[in-house]
């Protein structure tokens, strides 16, 4: 029996007609595997079990709610997964559909999306952008919980160099289910900095997939920010196909209460002299749970590759967990790459130093938590930004992780 | 001010404290001396209520208040400030931040009000210049890349801008060559008042030429040996810990 199938075959046969392109073939791709459990690989640590057995109606375009902003630059807004023309002042493609050759994904949760996502924007950046670009993905969950899935794609050509700041934000409170792909072509020469900023409503069930593929010394830097939804996942699938790219990933969580931060990397340096880094930091209270999984794959001929990833998870709890697991897979003999991981709580030593200066323990611990996430936020070069993720710290702080 | 009471503390089950007693008051300086390994770190962390400290027998008390029964930042609160040997290096908290903090944190449990940026930097630029401290040790991360006598130092401005009414002293001399030394010495005196006191931990006498104590005290073995006046320093220096030792034995 595959996890889920059913009651999405009903969705997904709901809303067929409306959708453009030939979708049939992501369907049967995703039916053949269904949502993934614990016992693929990949998903070990975070179960779908329970998210697989709700039921979410397709969302539906809502053309008349109000989003929220961070600022006032270029933007593009959707609202369910679609489109809002009249709140987007980037001009931007749409996505037209799999073209009927889905059954590549291997991934079931990306079949699902190619088959039933209505809408999507694609981003072209041809030159320099000076300032960001605010992408807001925001979800109603509205009286029945909705399914929302867009399908994205940054393109950056060569010369091209832009700040894309993708923001998960949820529209009132209540249930439902973002399972959304960016897609990330940086060309040669191009920069990209990424951030994602993830603030789903806490009852919300987050998946997103990214897979990215970078040219000749082509830069991304992707950053991601997770302290919304319930469950959540962030899943990097990043292939280095130009010499001498450089490709950074860093993260930022704070969760707390029942949440689930599932962090997933996956690197194939195909190419030599390109170096990756990864830095994740996550505060994890509660009974919450972090999970941080990276791979980094060196192919064969790949030599030269700097390759480094690091985890570090801070327990403000004793019911906090963090389950991490680095992967090192490396088929070429001259290259320098490390994992590390470390867990633990809040260093005593430094607890007791600020409160002898008569800094109460509250919040003493909460300028340890700011101190220890820090190290990624205070790199955002926007100011609004910068202070969007400090807020959310303080509130986490606030609500007594 | 400060009136410890047949204090017998352990840490890991391991009695380490035997029975200390001592009495400080307002406006003295009393200078704890003893050799390494006799209790004078244990004895500061018992009084600022480090965690793992174990208080077995005894009391102390701090205006007459039972002292161990304070959380640490309550001891901070009702004055008492602890100069670590080793200042804690606390990377991503400014040195400003913490500083800020922490006066505010003290001002508003005194019914003061808290001081905004701009009065506070002045406060601070004022304390670090007579301390030597630039302002770009003052940017930086706390006690991060410090070196050993800048951290002392930062332990001074501390000192300085929180104004406590019981200052304890673990081992500030350790670590600062002579002119770091006066430095910091000149700022405790400058800190001297009939209403402030102060305990002054050290295994050596040197600090001692520079803050003269009115009363010094010889621990070892968990214990007060002997007490006497600051010419009592001297006399150790001269003759060394074994004596007393052995006379105590
Ligand atoms: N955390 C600890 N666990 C076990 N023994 C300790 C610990 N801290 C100190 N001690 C022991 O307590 C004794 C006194 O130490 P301390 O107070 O640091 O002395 P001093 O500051 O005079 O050098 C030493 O024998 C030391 O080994």
């Amino acid at each position: 029996m595959t996890l889920g199938v059913d009651s999405y075959r009903e969705a997904f046969e709901s809303i067929r007609a409306s959708l453009p392109g030939e979708r049939d073939a992501a369907f049967d791709a995703f039916a053949a595997k269904g949502f993934p459990t614990n016992r693929v690989e990949a998903w070990k640590y975070t179960s779908l079990r329970p998210l697989a057995r709700q039921r979410f109606r397709p969302a539906e375009p809502d053309m008349e709610a109000a989003v929220p902003l961070l600022g006032d630059g270029p933007r593009i807004v959707l609202v369910n997964g679609f489109l809002r023309e009249d709140l987007t002042t980037v001009p931007v493609g749409r996505w037209a559909g799999p073209n009927g050759r889905a059954d590549a994904e291997e991934e079931p949760l990306v079949a699902l999306n190619a088959a039933m996502a209505g809408d999507g924007y694609v981003l072209t950046i041809g030159d320099a952008w000076e300032k960001p670009i605010e992408i807001v993905h925001a979800t109603a969950p509205g009286r029945t919980g909705p399914v929302a899935q867009s399908r994205n794609r940054i393109v950056v050509g060569p010369g091209g160099e832009a700040h894309v700041v993708e923001r998960h934000v949820g529209l009132g409170s209540g249930a439902y289910f973002v399972n959304g792909v960016t897609g990330i072509e940086v060309a040669a020469g191009g920069r990209l900095r990424h951030t994602k900023l993830q603030e789903e409503g806490a009852d919300a069930h987050h998946l997103w997939f990214m897979p990215a593929r970078l040219g000749p010394d082509a830069v991304l830097e992707s950053t991601v920010f997770t302290f919304g939804a319930r469950l959540s996942r962030n899943q990097i699938e990043a292939d280095i196909l130009g010499e001498g790219a450089e490709l950074s990933l860093k993260g930022a969580y704070a969760v707390a209460g029942r949440q689930l931060a599932d962090h997933t990397s996956r690197i194939e340096h195909r190419a030599a002299g390109a170096t990756s880094r990864q830095v994740y930091k996550g505060a994890i209270g509660g009974q919450a749970r972090g999970v941080f999984q990276g791979h980094i794959i060196v192919a064969e001929g790949a030599q030269k590759t700097d390759g480094h990833q690091l985890n570090r998870a801070l327990l403000l709890s004793g019911r906090a967990e963090i389950d991490a697991k680095p992967v090192l897979e490396i088929y070429a003999d001259d290259v320098q790459c490390s994992h590390g991981a470390t867990a633990g709580d809040i260093d005593g030593d430094a607890l007791f130093y600020l409160r002898t200066r008569g800094i109460p323990a509250d919040t003493a611990r909460g300028l340890l938590v700011r101190a220890f996430l820090s190290e990624i936020s205070e790199e955002l070069p926007e100011d609004a930004l910068r202070r969007a993720v400090e807020e959310r710290i303080d509130a986490f702080l606030e609500a007594g992780a | 001010m400060l009136e410890i009471r047949d204090l017998h503390a352990s840490v890991e089950d391991q009695a380490i404290l035997n029975g200390v007693s001592l009495s400080v008051g307002p406006g003295e300086v009393h200078a704890v001396m003893g050799p390494n390994g006799s209790g004078k770190s244990t004895l500061s962390y018992v009084l600022s209520g480090r965690e793992g400290y174990e208080v077995d027998r005894g009391e102390v008390l701090y205006d007459g208040r039972d002292l161990l029964e304070l959380e640490p930042e309550e001891r901070a609160a009702a004055g008492l400030f602890l100069a670590f040997q080793y200042p804690v290096e606390i990377p991503g908290v400014g040195t400003m931040t913490f500083l800020r903090t922490a006066l505010n944190a003290l001002r508003r449990g005194r019914g003061e009000d808290e001081l905004d940026a701009m009065q506070f930097l002045r406060v601070v630029r004022q304390k670090a210049r007579a301390l030597g401290i630039g302002d770009d040790m003052l940017k930086r991360a706390l006690n991060v890349g410090f070196s050993g006598g800048e951290k002392k130092r930062n332990e001074m401005l501390q000192l300085a801008i929180l104004e406590p009414r019981l200052a304890i002293l673990d081992e500030t001399d350790s670590g600062l060559d002579i002119d770091a030394l006066k430095v910091v010495a000149e700022g405790v005196n400058a800190l001297r008042s009939p209403d402030r006191a102060m305990l002054i931990i050290t295994h050596y006498q040197r600090l001692l030429d520079h803050i003269v104590p009115d009363r010094v005290h010889v621990l070892a073995k968990g214990r007060i040996l002997r007490s006497g006046g600051s010419e009592l320093a001297r006399e150790l220096e001269a003759k060394g810990y074994a004596e007393i030792l052995s006379e105590a034995a």
